[in-house]
């Protein structure tokens, strides 16, 4: 390995650690924080490892329900590896979803990645599971009960989202008070 | 070389006794530096996989008496540390190339554990396949401009791993059961990329690494689509979804053309045979993910092809002089013999005839590949 290649693989790997941090610092720092409100799933998946499974209300959206810019004939065609799109309405800082597309709208929005869920009881699914990239947060080892039973009475999550939708997780919430990671 | 070899020499007065013992002893001295060249490398290697692991383990405790930006600027601190002590004890001062080595391969380490760890910060998604891409992106400079086996065999088992994980975050059902249809055909690519690499000199090590590592991940995968199940739940998903048959049918024209070329430029006959049988079972592939016979005529032609594939290790093997191949032959015959017999006696017989008979096709069965090992292993040595 000449000299050179030292010093430029180097560079390359605080290159690419740099743009991942600045990636998520430019949502942080340019983004609109909002609440989104999580709800209960079973225990048994609250946990793996270390992390605890968010799952929010807006994780699962009903086509039928929503504004939007594709039928429920088309769902199948977004499967996974297409964007949606999805608008939030701000109430006291608590966002709440509006309506999902493929096509990038006006104002608040987050991006997902979407797939169908099905239903016995319907011809085609009309339901979409979506993740936004914000399901994962990440707790000191042996911390996650503490977050179990926090989560039984109610807890929001304080995202920021940046003007291309993308999000990243600020902190949990719980009744308005702020629950820092070392509190827990 | 072989000293038998040499006393031949000897006897037949091709060399003087002078001159043979002469040999017999700088061979003997180049045994001992080989070998205690290995010893430090075996140990300073897992020397620095121990403290990648700690490293990362470290991470995954996520302690808080530190705050983040410490831990970061600790690990990104270890990184530097490792990675240009490894290059100066390498290649500035070369006096201790071995270690110097290690401690390149324990930077490529922590680069991905400061990725990582970087992830854990933002509360990026757990099992998020774009982290390990970004590990594999990172370290392929440095897999190239080092050359050793532990940085070429991390390089290819992070894109392994990530093939896997953008596989199961794409598809319905997780994708588990597609899994091992993108690793036969990633294998393929895998082996075929390898076999390229072959043709730059100074890259062998690279190249074996990952045609090893290949040969793992699709036999493996392979191993399971002997199975009945696995090929009809993965067939019938995989149908579902055209972006992910499209994406698996890609891979398989790329090992394809890769395997195509390798075998276009390379002369010897057993690379050749080796080649025929990739694209073979490459082009097998597409046929099986596009064309819909019986589920049960595939999971026939896969069992054959398995079959077919053991016995061609050991020939490979036998003709290149290499016993990594064989014991690989010997290993996964093993394997398929017991998988089918499970499968196929379990509900035949009575339990304690099921053991018995089991008991002694293994004993025999066993002695056979022994006898079969060693014969091998001894006509190497000759």
């Amino acid at each position: 390995m000449t000299r050179k290649a030292f010093i430029l693989i180097g560079v390359f790997w605080l290159a690419l650690v740099g743009a991942l941090v600045g990636f998520k610092e430019y949502t942080l720092k340019t983004g609109q924080d909002v609440l989104l409100r999580t709800v209960p799933v079973d225990p048994r998946d609250l946990f793996r490892g270390d992390y605890v499974i968010l799952r929010y209300e807006i994780s699962s959206l009903d086509l039928e329900q929503l504004e939007s810019d594709f039928g429920s004939d088309q769902i199948m065609e977004i499967w996974g590896y297409r964007h949606v799109y999805v608008t939030l309405e701000v109430e006291d800082n608590l966002a709440r979803a509006t309506g999902v597309f493929v096509e990038k709208p006006e104002g608040l929005f987050i991006k997902g990645s979407a797939f169908p869920e099905f239903n016995p009881d319907r011809d085609g699914p009309t339901v979409l599971t979506i993740q936004y990239g914000i399901e994962s947060f990440f707790v000191p080892e042996g911390a996650g009960k503490a977050i179990e039973q926090e989560r039984q009475e109610g807890m929001d999550v304080r995202v920021s989202i940046d003007r291309f939708g993308n999000a990243v997780i600020r902190s949990l919430v719980l009744d308005g008070r702020e629950i820092a990671v070392e509190d827990l | 070389m072989d000293d038998r070899l040499i006393r031949k020499w000897a006897r037949e007065e091709l060399v003087s006794q002078e001159q043979a013992d002469r040999m017999l002893a700088d061979l003997r001295e180049f045994r001992r530096e080989s070998r205690s060249g290995k010893f430090v490398t075996a140990v300073s290697t897992v020397g620095a996989v121990l403290l990648g692991i700690s490293a990362i383990l470290f991470i995954a405790s996520n302690w808080q008496e530190l705050s983040s930006t410490v831990k970061m600027a600790l690990l990104i601190g270890a990184t530097a540390a490792a990675y240009a002590s490894g290059y100066y004890l390498k290649y500035e001062f070369r006096d201790l190339p071995r270690i110097g080595g290690a401690l390149l391969f324990l930077g490529a380490l922590l680069f991905g554990a400061t990725v990582m760890l970087t992830a854990q910060i933002y509360h990026i998604n757990a099992n998020e396949h774009t982290l390990v891409l970004i590990w594999f992106i990172g370290i392929l400079p440095l897999v190239f401009a080092v050359r050793t086996y532990p940085t070429a065999i991390l390089g290819a088992v992070l894109l392994v791993l990530w093939i896997g994980l953008f596989a199961t975050s794409r598809s319905r059902f997780w994708g588990i059961d597609n899994l091992p249809y993108w690793y036969v055909v990633s294998g393929l690519a895998l082996f075929g990329i390898g076999g390229l690499l072959y043709l730059r000199e100074g890259l062998e090590k690279v190249a074996r690494a990952w045609r090893l590592v290949a040969l793992k991940v699709a036999m493996f995968s392979l191993f399971l689509l002997t199975f009945r199940w696995l090929v009809e739940h993965g067939r019938t998903a995989f149908m579902d979804s055209g972006y992910e048959l499209a994406c698996v049918l890609s891979i398989a024209v790329l090992a394809i053309l890769a395997i195509g070329l390798d075998s276009l430029v390379r002369k010897d006959e057993t690379t050749r045979l080796e080649s025929y049988t990739g694209i073979g079972i490459a082009a097998f592939m597409m046929l099986f993910l596009l064309y819909p016979l019986p589920d049960v005529a595939y999971v026939i032609v896969f069992n054959l092809l398995f079959t077919a594939l053991t016995l061609l290790f050991f020939y490979a093997g036998y003709s290149r002089g290499d016993i990594r191949i064989v014991n690989m032959g010997v290993f996964w015959l093993a394997a398929f013999l017991i998988a089918r017999y499970f499968d196929w006696f379990w509900s035949l017989m009575d339990r304690a005839l099921f053991f018995l008979v089991g008991g002694v096709i293994l004993v025999v069965g066993g002695i056979v590949l022994e006898k079969q090992r060693r014969h091998i292993k001894s006509s190497f040595a000759q």
